[in-house]
């Protein structure tokens, strides 16, 4: 207190204008808004200028104009956005001098500027000034009544407010620049969280979640895209009806309009926008958005976004993130679409294994035992399941066997679906009915019903097999033709399609016919899809081409021959693609229980030859000859390649008899006489065959099939002279001390038979 | 008297030799050879030689067996000797009989009725 004790009044004065000062100052310059700003200028304006009513007006460097920021002389309405013409006034000279002017100045000569040709008065007006240069006026309109303006009071108010003016709007600025920045940081942050996301729905929650957000509004929905119809997947307040009844001008839909835009549609004022027809809207809607989603690929949906009546409009920054995260977003909704898809497909791809596992198991997979005749069939479909069907089973009574094949029109589940149906139908209707044509008559009118409504047929091939009479009756229901090839005679027969495929007329009378088969005959039932098997030119596999293949292989077994039929097929069409389900059935003539290619061996070989001591029968058997690359029609369970060297030999008969010692009707008798077999066999080859040439190989092959075991052993030589085959059915002289071994193999094995070039043997053993 | 290598033994009853084959699968070629050459060593130079072979241990024999007896046998024969084979398995029987050799050798039951059939 000392230090004040002696200060008279002018000091006291001074020091309270210094007070006030530092107090001003801090007001204006503590203020983080304008409104706050404003309102505290106003109070210091008046308590210590003595102004009531005062204006900001700035000029605008960009558009060389003054415009008014803030006034409480007149409504914001009259001034806001409005440029202030201070031409030829007072107001510009001070500005352009830089300098204030009050009302009782020698220069004070105008005392208006006009906003809108409206003239506003004022008294007086400071510069407002930061580093030295103007960038606007404090305008001063009135003063208390009771008092003169305080001009010293207002200057210094000017100068203080010219800094914190410039100093509040940097500070806005950069504040609102922060704000905006963590806003877009915050939105795409949680995009990016979104964007492996594979949960469609989920995803759209999130993503509608997350619009509404940056946009602060509560309403919306999501729309995706499905076969062409706008679906709302997500609602979130806003009903599908209320977005389906918004509708363009041009009369559609507005979200179809948006879709075919594929630009964002935003509404301000929907009563008074002219785009849009709002009509029988029980909810009142102000402004709204609607953004479409899409990729490069395809259109995906649309975001709805609904502000309610009470809410200020959307910004423009705000918009512009949405867009940006909704594009942005758009990849991840497209990718859960995808991933959903391929669920999808995969789930019903399994559903279709399934059936097609069902289906092939309605074809038989192993061809029955049937006394001489040897049967076999395939069916391969070109999509999961097919409407192919073959099937073969002892018919009523039991020395014949029905054999079916059939072609459903069309492939695919639908095809499969009757094609189990047929079957069934077939099953029943033959083992029921003796007459063919009946059965065939029974099963067109049980199908007909079904198939006539899906505008399907099926072309049908069934056939009664007497294994006895080696004669077969069949019926072709406009089936491809099938096939007898006669290698006796070098012949085809062809069984034609004898009427209309069934499914087509009803009580339709199915012609029969029938067809003498010979030994060695081979029966080919196939389906379309083999002979319309096309090749990279587009030309068919053909008829011709089927018959020429069958012949080809007609001297293998069944099973053989139709592989190699399905390869030559596959082969052919190497370069295009498989169009239709392949399916075949085979079936081979033959005696019963003996191997096709050595059965000409058979004839004479028990025949007894009279000796003297009748204590071991002896055979003869005819010397045949088989091709070199024939193959066995059994399983392979042994298969060695080695050096001509007979010191390898024992190892090789000792591996052979171990593998085989076990197999029922194996006893000690016919091991030794396997080895004995194999020894001569393989001692033949070495010595005879190879010339003892140990650069020369052996190769020892062993079959097996349920009734025997067979060997078949092959050398490298030129062959041997066939004239030593003579000693087949001849026991050397007793004085002699070689040539026994084949005479031992021909007595001790059923079959025997020697490659055409001489350089091996093949021998079987049928075991009781 | 018993001597014995790696394939048979030899034993001798008066003028009688013995032969037992003690290797049970005759099989290796060389094993083959080496007892053809065996026996006729044996009996080389001996006329009137009489010898038995002994088959109780064969359980396996080829016809490569059968040729090298074939010859051993009409060496003997050459000597005025005789032989006879015994104890042979009823498989190995078969194939002498398939062969139509044994009406060729003299084929008995045991090692006694060789012998006392020499005697």
């Amino acid at each position: 207190m000392g230090l004040f004790i002696n200060m008279n009044m002018e000091d006291k004065l001074v020091q309270t204008h210094f007070n006030d000062f530092i107090l001003v100052s801090q007001r204006l310059n503590s203020c983080v808004d304008f409104i706050s700003f404003y309102s505290d200028l106003e109070g210091l304006l008046l308590k210590y200028g003595c102004c009531g009513k005062f204006s900001v007006v700035i000029y605008f460097e960009q558009n060389k104009c003054f415009y008014i920021d803030y006034s409480n002389f007149m409504k914001m309405e009259t001034y806001s956005a409005q440029q202030v013409d201070v031409k030829n006034t007072l107001l510009y000279r001070a500005y352009m001098e830089k300098k204030p002017f009050y009302s009782g100045d020698p220069d004070f000569e105008e005392n208006y500027f006009e906003i809108n040709g409206k003239k506003i008065r004022f008294i007086g007006c400071e510069p407002l000034m930061y580093t030295n240069q103007i960038y606007g006026l404090l305008v001063f309109h009135d003063r208390d009544t009771r008092k003169e303006l305080n001009i010293q009071w207002l200057k210094l108010i000017a100068s203080i407010a010219s800094t914190s003016i410039i100093n509040l709007q940097l500070y806005q600025e950069t504040n609102q620049e922060a704000t905006e920045n963590s806003a877009k940081l915050w939105a795409i942050n949680n995009a990016g969280e979104l964007l492996s996301h594979m949960n469609l729905d989920v995803l759209l929650v999130k993503i509608m979640e997350l619009s509404l957000n940056i946009v602060s509004a509560q309403v919306g929905s999501i729309m995706l895209d499905e076969k062409g119809v706008l679906e709302t997947k997500v609602e979130w307040g806003l009903k599908d009806s209320l977005m389906k009844s918004l509708l363009h001008s041009s009369g559609v839909r507005l979200v179809d309009y948006v879709k075919e835009e594929k630009t964002p549609f935003m509404v301000h004022n929907a009563k008074d926008d002219e785009r849009i027809i709002v009509f029988g809207l029980d909810v009142e809607i102000n402004s709204f958005i609607i953004i479409p989603l899409y990729t490069s690929d395809r259109f995906l949906g649309v975001v709805n976004i609904i502000n309610s009546s009470d809410k200020e409009e959307f910004s423009n920054k705000d918009i512009e993130l949405l867009v940006t995260v909704t594009n942005l977003l758009s990849i991840s909704i497209e990718n859960a679409i995808l991933y959903r898809e391929a669920l999808e497909k995969e789930r019903i791809r399994e559903q279709l294994n399934i059936a097609r596992n069902i289906q092939q198991e309605l074809m038989p997979d192993q061809f029955p035992d049937l006394n001489g005749y040897f049967i076999d069939g395939i069916n391969i479909t070109c999509d999961e399941t097919g409407g192919d069907y073959y099937d073969y089973y002892p018919a009523n009574p039991e020395n014949k066997i029905s054999i079916i094949i059939g072609d459903v029109s069309g492939h695919g589940i639908g095809a499969a679906l009757f094609m189990a149906i047929a079957r069934a139908h077939i099953r029943a209707s033959i083992s029921n009915m003796e007459d063919l044509s009946q059965a065939m008559s029974t099963i067109n009118n049980l199908l007909i019903d079904d198939m006539e409504k899906n505008d399907q047929f099926m072309t049908l091939m069934i056939m009664n097999l007497d294994l006895q009479k080696k004669e077969l009756e069949y019926i072709s229901a406009g089936h491809e033709t099938a096939v007898v090839y006669r290698p006796s005679e070098d012949v085809f027969i062809e069984l034609h399609s004898t009427g209309l495929p069934v499914g087509l007329v009803e009580n339709y009378c199915f012609e029969e016919k029938s067809c003498k088969l010979q030994e060695g005959d081979l029966i080919l039932l196939y389906t379309d899809g083999i002979k319309e098997a096309m090749n990279y030119n587009e030309e068919l596999f053909g008829f011709n081409r089927i018959k020429e293949t069958l012949k080809k292989y007609s001297a293998l077994p069944a099973c053989e021959i139709k592989n190699n039929i399905i390869n030559e097929v596959k082969e052919y069409c190497v370069n295009s693609y498989l169009q239709d389900d392949l399916t075949m059935v085979i079936i081979k003539v033959n005696e019963a229980n003996h191997d096709p290619a050595i059965h000409d061996l058979t004839d004479n070989k028990t025949e007894a030859v009279s000796e003297t001591d009748g204590s071991v029968q002896q055979k003869v058997i005819k010397v045949g000859y088989i091709k070199d690359d024939y193959e066995v029609n059994c399983k392979q369970i042994y298969d060695g390649v080695t050096q001509s060297d007979l010191s390898l030999k024992e190892e090789i008969l000792e591996e052979i008899c171990e593998l085989v010692k076990d197999f029922q009707g194996i006893n000690e008798q016919i091991l030794f006489e396997f080895r004995l077999c194999l020894d001569e066999a393989i001692t033949n080859a070495i010595l005879h065959g190879n010339d003892a040439d140990i650069n020369k190989k052996l190769y020892v092959k062993v079959y097996r099939d349920d009734e025997s075991v067979a060997f078949k052993i092959n050398d490298e030589g030129p062959g041997f002279d066939k004239k030593l085959i003579d000693s087949v059915n001849t026991p050397a002289s007793w004085d002699r001390e070689n040539g026994r071994g084949l005479f031992l193999i021909a007595q001790l094995m059923d079959d025997v038979v020697f490659f055409n070039s001489g350089a091996g043997v093949y021998m079987k053993k049928i075991l009781v | 008297m018993i001597s014995q290598n790696a394939n048979f033994s030899i034993s001798t009853y008066d003028d009688i030799y013995v032969l037992c084959l003690t290797n049970n699968k005759i099989l290796n070629e060389s094993t083959i050879i080496q007892i053809n050459k065996d026996i006729l060593d044996l009996i080389e130079g001996k006329e009137n030689i009489k010898i038995v072979i002994n088959f109780k241990y064969v359980k396996y024999l080829s016809s490569s067996v059968l040729s090298k007896l074939v010859a051993v046998q009409k060496k003997i024969v050459s000597l005025n000797g005789k032989m006879v084979l015994c104890s042979m398995d009823p498989i190995l029987i078969r194939i002498f009989e398939i062969t139509q050799l044994h009406k060729f050798f003299n084929i008995v039951e045991d090692e006694k009725g060789a012998i006392s059939l020499l005697k």
